[in-house]
C-alpha cells in the first residue's frame, strides 16, 4: 500500500516538476528531464537508506518515467491540472506495466505518451462540450428575442 | 509522393508500437476486472485523439546525420550502465544532461541544436537491460531503427512528451524480433 501511495506521488511530482522547469524557467524539454532525474536518481543512489529498500528500487524508475510526462510542449496542454491528471494516469499505466516488456528500453516513454495523448483527448472532449453548451444558450437567446 | 509513404510508414510504426504495449497489458492482467475496464477507456481516448488531433499539414524530415547521434547515445549508455556501478536511469540522465548544454557552445549552428533530442532518443535504447540487449550489434542495429524512424518522424506527435521513448521501445521490440528470427 506504502508502495503504491508513494509511486503515484512521485509520478504526479516528476511530471508536474518537470513540465514547471519545461515551459516556466524555459530550460527545455531535454535538461528539465535529464537534470531532475540525475538529482533525484543521484540521491536515491548515494542514500540508499532513506526509504524502505521497496521504494527506494522503485522511485529512479517512476521519476524518469514520468518526467517524460512532462516534457511536452506548453502549446499542448495549457494548465497544470491537466499535468498533474497525466501523472495520475502514468502511475496506473506503470503499476500495471506488462512483466513481458520488463527490461525493454523505451517502455516507460511509450507509458507516458499514452497518458498523455489521453489527457489531450479529455481536454478536448471538454473544450467540444463547453462550446456546445455556448451555442445552446445563444440559439435560445436568439429564439426568445425573435 | 515518395516521402507520403515513409511518412505514412512511421504512423503506423508510432500507432502500432502503442498497442502493442496495450495488448501486452491487457493479456497479463485479463482477469482484473477495474484493470481492463480502465484500459479500454484509455484506448478509446487514445483513438480519438489520433483522430481529431494529429492532422499534418506538410512532410518534413530531419537531415541525415541525426542517425549518427541516435546510435552514439545508444552506445553510450549501454557502455555506461553494463560496465560502471552506475544504474541504466542514472546512466541516461547523466548523459542527457551533459547534452542539453551543448547547444550552448554555438547557438547559431544547426547541427548543435539538433544534437540533444537526437542522443535523448538513443539513450532510450541504450537503457535496455542485458537479457534484451545480448551485445552491442544488437544495440547497434536497434540504434540503427530509432534513427530512421526518428529522421522521419519530425512533424509527427511534435511536442507530445514521450515520442522519443515510444520511437525508441519500437526499435528495440523489431530489432528483438529479428533477433528471434534470425537465430
Amino acid at each position: 500500500m506504502l508502495t503504491t501511495i508513494s509511486i503515484y506521488l512521485t509520478s504526479i511530482l516528476g511530471a508536474f516538476l518537470t513540465f514547471l522547469v519545461n515551459t516556466k524557467y524555459k530550460q527545455g524539454p531535454v535538461r528539465a528531464s535529464a537534470l531532475l532525474t540525475l538529482i533525484v536518481a543521484g540521491v536515491c543512489f548515494l542514500f540508499p537508506k532513506i526509504f524502505s529498500e521497496d521504494i527506494i528500487n522503485q522511485i529512479p524508475w517512476v521519476f524518469f518515467g514520468s518526467s517524460f510526462v512532462g516534457m511536452t510542449s506548453g502549446k499542448l496542454t495549457r494548465n497544470y491540472i491537466s499535468i498533474i491528471f497525466a501523472g495520475i494516469v502514468f502511475g496506473f499505466i506503470y503499476t500495471v506495466s506488462p512483466d513481458f516488456f520488463n527490461g525493454y528500453g523505451g517502455a516507460l516513454g511509450t507509458a507516458a505518451c499514452i497518458s498523455i495523448l489521453v489527457v489531450i483527448g479529455i481536454n478536448n472532449l471538454i473544450r467540444l462540450l463547453k462550446a456546445s453548451k455556448k451555442k445552446k444558450r445563444l440559439l435560445k437567446k436568439v429564439v426568445l428575442k425573435s | 509522393m515518395r516521402q507520403k509513404y515513409f511518412h505514412f510508414f512511421s504512423i503506423i510504426f508510432l500507432v502500432l508500437t502503442q498497442f502493442a504495449f496495450i495488448t501486452a497489458l491487457l493479456l497479463e492482467h485479463k482477469n482484473v476486472f477495474a484493470v481492463i475496464s480502465l484500459t479500454t477507456l484509455i484506448t478509446a481516448l487514445i483513438i480519438y485523439t489520433y483522430i481529431k488531433f494529429f492532422k499534418i499539414k506538410e512532410v518534413d524530415f530531419e537531415p541525415f546525420y541525426v542517425m549518427i547521434f541516435v546510435i552514439a547515445g545508444a552506445l553510450l549508455t549501454s557502455y555506461l550502465h553494463l560496465f560502471t556501478p552506475l544504474n541504466s536511469v542514472l546512466a541516461a540522465a547523466l548523459i542527457g544532461t551533459i547534452t542539453s548544454f551543448l547547444p550552448n557552445l554555438n547557438k547559431r549552428s544547426k547541427v548543435l541544436q539538433n544534437i540533444p533530442n537526437a542522443i535523448y532518443c538513443g539513450c532510450f535504447v541504450g537503457m535496455s537491460q542485458k537479457h534484451v540487449a545480448i551485445n552491442y550489434s544488437f544495440i547497434l542495429i536497434a540504434g540503427m531503427i530509432a534513427g530512421i524512424f526518428y529522421m522521419f518522424s519530425k512533424n509527427l506527435f511534435h511536442g507530445v512528451g514521450g515520442k522519443l521513448g515510444t520511437l525508441a521501445f519500437g526499435s528495440v521490440v523489431i530489432s528483438s524480433l529479428l533477433l528471434l528470427i534470425l537465430s
